[in-house]
This record gives C-alpha cells, sequence and structure tokens, in this order.
C-alpha cells in the first residue's frame, strides 16, 4: 500500500493505493493518522478510489483514525470508495458510521 | 481438474503479505473473477492475521499452516495455527451498537458474509478455520 499525502487549506487529503491487509503497511497508515493528529491537523479525507480492497485490519485503522480524530474535535471522512470496499463497509455496517463522499472535491466541500 | 498447494509461515507480521501473494496467484490459477478474487484475498488474510496475532500470538516458533483445495467447482482453504484455541460463542456481535466503533472483532463477520461456507474449529493444540468458496 502506498500513502500520497496532499493538502487542501486546513484539510489532510491522503490517497491511497493498493490493498490494505494488515501487516506492515496497516501500521504506516496507523502512524500516518496519528502523525496528523499530533501536528494539529484535525480534518482528513481518505480517498480510497485505488485501494483494490481491506480487510478488518484496514477497517479497523481507519475506524481507530476516526474515533481519535473526532475526540480530538476532527473528523475522518471516505472518498471514491470502490465497489469492493463498499461491499465490506455495508457487512460491518460501518457505511453508516463514516460519512463517504462520491469524490475528494464533495468530502473537502463538506468541511467548509 | 484437482490442485492442492500448501504452505507453512512464520508468525511474523510480514507473514499476511507473503499469504496474500501466494492467494492471488492460486485464484488466478483457478480463474476465479476479479471481484471473487478479492474475496478470496480478503478471507484469507482475515484468517492469516487471527492466527498469527490472536492464535499464536507472534510466537517466533510457531506457525501458522495455509491450504489451498481447488477443484473445477469451488476451492476449499485450511488455516490453522498453533494456539490455545478460543470461545468461539464468546466472540463479541461487531454489529452491537456498543461494539459498532471498536477497531477490531469484524474478522469472523467478514469471512461468513464472503464465503460460502465457513467451520471454525477451536483446540488446545489451534484453532482450524476452514472455508468454501464456490465459483461463480
Amino acid at each position: 500500500m502506498q500513502i500520497k499525502h496532499a493538502t487542501s487549506g486546513e484539510i489532510a487529503v491522503l490517497h491511497l493505493q493498493g490493498k490494505i491487509m494488515g501487516g506492515p503497511d496497516a501500521t504506516t497508515l496507523h502512524e500516518k493518522l496519528h502523525e496528523l493528529i499530533e501536528s494539529g491537523t484535525l480534518s482528513v479525507v481518505i480517498d480510497l478510489r485505488d485501494v483494490d480492497w481491506m480487510n478488518s485490519s484496514g477497517l479497523g485503522i481507519l475506524i481507530g483514525g476516526l474515533s481519535a480524530l473526532r475526540k480530538s474535535g476532527g473528523d475522518l471522512r471516505l472518498s471514491t470508495v470502490t465497489e469492493k470496499i463498499e461491499e465490506v463497509l455495508r457487512i460491518t455496517k460501518l457505511d453508516r458510521v463514516f460519512d463517504i463522499y462520491a469524490s475528494i472535491e464533495d468530502a473537502i466541500a463538506s468541511y467548509e | 481438474m484437482k490442485k492442492v498447494i500448501e504452505k507453512r509461515y512464520r508468525s511474523r507480521i510480514n507473514s499476511v503479505v507473503k499469504a496474500e501473494r501466494l492467494t492471488d496467484k492460486v485464484a488466478r490459477q483457478c480463474d476465479l473473477s476479479e471481484g471473487t478474487r478479492a474475496d478470496l484475498c480478503i478471507a484469507v488474510t482475515e484468517a492469516v492475521n487471527n492466527a498469527i496475532l490472536h492464535g499464536n500470538n507472534l510466537e517466533a516458533d510457531k506457525y501458522v499452516r495455509l491450504k489451498f483445495d481447488c477443484s473445477d467447482s469451488s476451492i476449499r482453504i485450511v488455516v490453522i495455527d498453533e494456539g490455545d484455541g478460543f470461545d468461539v460463542e464468546a466472540v463479541a456481535d461487531p454489529l452491537s451498537p456498543e461494539n459498532i466503533t471498536k477497531p477490531n472483532g469484524r474478522g469472523l463477520l467478514i469471512l461468513e458474509s464472503l464465503m460460502d461456507e465457513v467451520r471454525v474449529k477451536p483446540s488446545s493444540q489451534g484453532t482450524r478455520v476452514e472455508m468454501v468458496l464456490k465459483k461463480r
């Protein structure tokens, strides 16, 4: 999995690429999210258009990041989820927990 | 056509990546569609992660066995760890309101949703997870 970090004003946009299955990659994403919180960046968008699939380890990191950000007064919003990830979010009912947007632009605009 | 592939992994965090590579290779050899291939990879990485982290507790001298049994109509997958087993009935419902935002506990739910059959047999010698994915 690869992570590209961009910013739009005070919003961090993380573009993920590959598969999120646990192992060393999952640690990298977990650390990245906590690095953002520690630096005071509390509005985060995760762009999932290039993520083929994720398992419960990936979901766990996203939900952990969401909880930590909301506790600090921020949020983590998802954009452009693929069909397979949408299915996993639906199975676990996390589609009711995350705010999910059709595009990065919509997700960024939702913070305004 | 019947094909059996078996591999043993050390209880290391990056073994799941190796298991995923093998799973993707097996799925391609078995001519699974892209969506079904992803289902298989998600399920196997769930089971292998659980075996490494919760079954074997990352103990270096314990192994995880992964076996694929491919036929014309289905793939049977077996994942066995060397841990102490666990109480399946005691696994908390990840969909209940008090658990929905917890970071873990969704693995079994995902396995049961994506696979056609799932059987979990814990014992004091380790846990055996057997799954069947029908070709479609």
